[in-house]
């Protein structure tokens, strides 16, 4: 199967193309910017992206309405929304989401997340601990899969009811899934069980081949993808994606560079994976590619890719033997960052993986 | 002080959503006078909120009245939403909340706790039996040159409607009734200053005759339509004007011509007779 690659969406406050931190971030990306994010969808196109994702936090627009907006102007991106179950009823999400994939002409997919902060979730009234979250996004999705099958859903959960439910506007979808396809980030054993019992796909926060490898088994066994959340510094030599990458965490503007807020950020959080990323940034380098030395400063996506292009496909092909076959991508900026791998990392990965195909074929036959 | 009448218009339900065929109905209300376009919200429709966002991106000044319940979404996230929209669309967005079957508790408590994430005076904290918001806060703010937050606008026509209109919304919808019995209905509420608007179906064409013709031909003529000609029906607007109606939601068959009819031919019989009172 194709590797399959997904970017984030340019937020409000980002287009100056300067790396922000995710205290920063907080302050700036609250308004949508429906220029330079269309732009950004358009040049995503091109870029042979598959979806963007749509964040979803407090300090941001609604994934909903932005993607809406964004989706009646561009013709091709899909939109990956991010959702959480503690907001919204699972009714009233699956017609907001049918009636956006009817919009859009079917280009909906849907990123789960638990909810990382549990001061964030009772903004929204949403008091549940961490376990318990994912005990009621399983019926939540659940009960969404009872919708997507289409007729007249009954359900009786601990946390949702529903009596004679209807939505009469249908799911549409491009590739002609009756249901959208559901990314359920995390990292914790409670996401990977979410996955495999709702979802299409499990995210989870990028490391090294061989660990990803060992995590991945059981997801795949049950006949589910396994993607990682990843960022890409790529430049014509290594010695510039290395600079690249250093820049983002020294000599920077002194209020970008804000790792104090990360830690404050890390220490209210109580996901998992946020967690389990941070301490793996004690090592800079955990592969000679893989670089986790942006993600005291800018979060756990920060975890990255560094090099050639070459060494980033390759890096990529790696995760691919692993069993990885969905990428949640970002870079700094992110827009130029996008348009480069779009045109000298993302080729070079389908040279890769059509050379691995030859490979596997010729060793089918040899052993016939 | 009088106020200017407003129109909005229900966008009927066309089946299956054929953007295109709704973007016009919106550019003709647009260009007939209405002030918004109504975006019910049952489970036979389209989302309200993302149809609204949807049009808006194609339409330049009409607004977008979106219905809502209590019970489905976490007012906080409402808010976002409502706001987003309103940042994408120009501001040109307006709630209904409907409150026909919902609890009238909830509805007060959804609403409260709305209006204070609009109120923009920092975190919000709630307690109440139905929500819980603890150090609340929404960044995007609702976008509008005209306001801070979107005009609030209930139906339902019981008195605890009333009740939550005077306290919560801008305007409270009811359904028609004899000018004479709505004075008297509505005095209490305007003295409060929430306006009234009335919910109506409407038939109006040249003639009395073929108004008539019209309503009968399409099963539009129930009790809760006004029809008649344009002359008629602009007096009958104004005599509800009288009595302390300012807003009317139209509903009637886009397909017909029903905009164009009251755009063309009522609406500048009202205004011309709205000046000749003036004078």
């Amino acid at each position: 199967m194709p590797l399959k690659f997904h970017w984030r969406l340019l937020q409000g406050g980002e287009q100056g193309g300067v790396a922000m931190t995710k205290a920063l971030q907080l302050e700036v990306s609250a308004m949508p910017e429906l220029e330079a994010q269309v732009e950004f969808c358009r040049r995503a196109e091109e870029c042979g992206i598959d979806s963007l994702l749509v964040d979803i936090s407090f300090a941001k627009p609604d994934p909903v309405a932005l993607s809406t907006a964004l989706g009646v102007e561009t013709e091709k991106i899909r939109f990956m929304l991010a959702a959480r179950s503690g907001i919204i009823s699972p009714l009233h999400f699956v017609r907001q989401v049918n009636t956006l994939s009817v919009v859009t002409g079917g280009r909906v997919c849907l990123n789960i997340v638990a909810g990382h902060s549990p001061d964030e979730q009772k903004y929204y009234g949403d008091f549940l601990a961490h376990d318990e979250r994912y005990e009621r996004t399983d019926e939540f999705l659940a009960v969404c899969h009872a919708f997507w099958r289409g007729g007249e859903v009954e359900f009786e959960g601990k946390h949702f009811g529903v009596v004679k439910g209807r939505v009469d506007t249908p799911f549409v979808c491009r590739d002609g899934r009756a249901a959208p396809e559901l990314f359920i980030s995390g990292s914790s054993e409670a996401a990977v069980n979410l996955a495999v019992r709702q979802g299409s796909c499990w995210m989870r926060f990028a490391d090294s081949p061989e660990r990803i490898c060992g995590g991945a088994r059981p997801v795949l066994e049950a006949g589910k993808e396994v993607g990682l959340r990843l960022s890409v510094i790529a430049r014509p030599t290594r010695e510039e994606a290395l600079r690249a990458a250093y820049s983002l965490i020294k000599g920077l503007d002194p209020a970008r560079e804000d790792s104090g807020g990360e830690r404050r950020f890390m220490r209210q959080s109580d996901s998992q994976s946020m967690k389990s990323v941070y301490e793996l940034a004690e090592s800079q380098w955990l592969t000679p590619y893989l670089w986790a030395g942006a993600v005291r400063t800018y979060g756990a996506p920060a975890l990255a890719l560094v090099g050639t292009p070459e060494d980033v496909a390759a890096g990529l092909i790696e995760y691919g033997r692993a069993g990885v076959t969905q990428f949640i991508l970002a870079g700094w900026p992110k827009l130029e960052e996008m348009i480069y791998f779009g045109r000298e990392v993302l080729p070079l990965v389908r040279r890769m993986e059509a050379e691995e195909l030859g490979r596997g074929q010729s060793r089918a036959e040899g052993g016939a | 002080m009088e106020r200017p009448l407003r129109y909005h218009w229900s966008l009927s339900h066309p089946g299956l959503l054929g953007l295109d065929a709704q973007r016009a109905v919106c550019r003709d209300a647009e260009e007939s006078g209405f002030d918004s376009v109504f975006v019910a919200d049952d489970h036979a429709r389209p989302d309200p909120l993302v149809l609204a966002v949807a049009l808006g991106r194609g339409t330049r000044s009409i607004k977008f009245m979106v219905a809502c319940r209590s019970g489905l979404i976490s007012p906080t996230y409402f808010v976002q939403q409502v706001n987003t929209a309103s940042a994408l669309i120009d501001g040109r967005v307006h709630v209904n909340v409907v409150c026909g079957r919902t609890p009238r508790e909830r509805t007060d408590e959804f609403l409260t706790v709305c209006h204070a994430f609009w109120r923009r005076e920092g975190e919000v904290n709630f307690r109440g039996k139905y929500y819980e918001i603890e150090k609340g806060r929404i960044h995007t703010p609702f976008v509008s040159r005209e306001r801070a937050a979107p005009e609030i606008f209930l139906g339902g026509d019981a008195a605890p409607a009333s009740a939550l209109a005077a306290k919560h919304a801008s305007c409270l919808w009811r359904l028609p009734a004899t000018p004479e019995r709505l004075r008297h209905d509505i005095a209490p509420l305007l003295r409060q200053g929430t306006e009234v608007g009335l919910l109506v179906s409407l038939v109006a064409r040249p003639t009395r005759r073929e108004a008539l013709e019209a309503a009968g031909a399409h099963g539009s003529g129930s009790a809760d339509a006004l029809v008649g000609s344009f002359e008629e029906v602009a007096d009958a607007l104004l005599t509800y004007k009288s009595v302390g109606v300012s807003q009317f939601l139209f509903a009637g068959r886009h397909d017909l011509g029903e905009i164009r009819f009251f755009g063309e031919g009522v609406l500048p019989l009202v205004r011309g007779k709205e000046r000749d009172a003036c004078l």
